[in-house]
């Protein structure tokens, strides 16, 4: 678990990007609790409100939820709600990115669809 | 929710005719940096925010009442800095119970807890730690203070790593824990501007800043590329600081990123180097 000050992103959303991580490799199983945010603040040496922000970010997302005077704990089927997002966003990263390169050099469908098969296979 | 108020207080600078006001407010659950240059006026006004220092002109105020003289008023607000109020040639322990003596809501028990994380010698003479541990010893009081507002002046004197990353997890613990407010009056920028969430800039006894870390952050921005392009886009900016090597030039400014723009990398600046460009003795925004 890192933080990059010098990074373009700002640090509550690496934070929430961290705890994603955390979800997603069962490091933080679902109904279990999460490291409060003083825990948090203390790891990273962060003000505790910008580790609240990056919770939030997550309790918005369906990630976390908070119990009243228990704490934060992962919410059921946040690991999936996770691989939805980062499905969503691999569209959005690489598939649309690929197709624009793809028309760029004047590759056809067809011949695009031969070289993922020719990728699974190798 | 407490507050800690300077209203119009008198700031004079170096004995000259220059002379300002400063008025800022201090609310608990916030961690404030108060930078600035050596000699910008820092340990002064947190000399008159603890009411160690009267006011020539002004006042300071704890939650609407003056705080001078004020036995309920001052023992929410903790000085630390490097002037020793206390008998230096006591041993450590019997330190710990003559402060107690003098502050009500000091905790004894705290304090010889974090002594212990600090790894000093309760049963020496203060005199004969070195600088580094005299200055844990007196962070270990300030975190026990019991006080809302707790103003550290430089308080990272000859501490070494470990200890400094010891202090950072009890003073967020601390932090964490109660409705209080912390101030650190520094010039070493790189080492505090992560905890830091609200920032005052002194420069020559004036208030040049008063703002959020996060407001700030996304108003400032260095600009870099060739030299033509770099002037003729500061010509509209807000510029504070401007570097040159060879035909690229580097500068910060003040103001919303802009979008991409040809020829021209836009870049974050950290807030070291915010507070550098801002007190520049050549640039700075007294000039800009």
């Amino acid at each position: 678990m890192e933080i990059h000050f010098e990074s373009e992103k700002p640090i509550y959303l690496q934070i929430a990007e961290q705890l994603e991580e955390a979800v997603l490799s069962g490091a933080f199983p679902e109904e279990t609790q999460i490291p409060s945010t003083t825990e948090i603040s203390i790891t990273f040496k962060i003000n505790p409100a910008t580790a609240l922000k990056g919770i939030n970010l997550l309790v918005d997302a369906d990630i976390i939820y908070k119990k009243r005077g228990l704490g934060m704990f992962v919410k059921a089927g946040a690991k999936n709600r996770i691989l939805e997002q980062h499905k969503q966003a691999f569209y959005q990263t690489y598939i649309v990115t690929l197709l624009s390169e793809a028309k760029a050099l004047k590759i056809s469908k067809a011949e695009l669809l031969e070289m993922i098969e020719r990728g699974y296979e190798s | 929710m407490s507050r800690l108020v300077l209203k119009e207080v008198q700031m004079e600078f170096e004995k000259s005719n220059l002379q300002n006001t400063i008025s800022a407010e201090f609310e608990t659950g916030h961690i404030y940096g108060l930078l600035g240059r050596n000699g910008a006026g820092k340990t002064t006004l947190l000399n008159l925010l603890s009411g160690r220092k009267y006011p020539s002109g002004g006042a300071v105020f704890l939650d609407e009442k003056p705080i001078w003289e004020n036995p309920t008023a001052l023992p929410k607000i903790y000085y630390c800095g490097n002037s020793k109020d206390f008998p230096t040639t006591m041993r450590v322990s019997l330190l710990i119970n003559w402060i107690a003596a003098m502050r009500p809501v000091f905790s004894s028990e705290k304090a010889t807890q974090l002594c212990e994380k600090f790894s000093l010698p309760q049963n020496v003479r203060f005199s004969s730690l070195s600088t580094g541990q005299k200055t844990a010893f007196q962070l270990a009081i300030a975190l026990s203070s019991g006080a809302e507002f707790i103003l550290f002046d430089e308080p990272f004197l000859g501490l070494d790593t470990n200890t400094r990353h010891l202090f950072y997890q009890e003073l967020l613990s601390v932090f964490s824990k109660g409705s209080i407010a912390c101030l650190f009056a520094t010039h070493w920028v790189e080492e505090i501007e992560s905890i830091l969430d609200e920032i005052l800039i002194l420069e020559k006894g004036k208030l040049i800043l008063n703002d959020s870390c996060e407001h700030l952050i996304q108003n400032s921005y260095q600009v870099s590329g060739p030299s033509q392009l770099v002037d003729r886009f500061c010509s509209e900016q807000k510029v504070l600081r401007i570097q040159t090597l060879g035909g690229l030039k580097t500068a910060i400014i003040l103001g919303p990123q802009p979008p991409a723009l040809e020829g021209l990398t836009f870049s974050k600046i950290s807030l070291s180097e915010l507070v550098l460009a801002l007190t520049d003795q050549e640039g700075g925004i007294s000039h800009a």
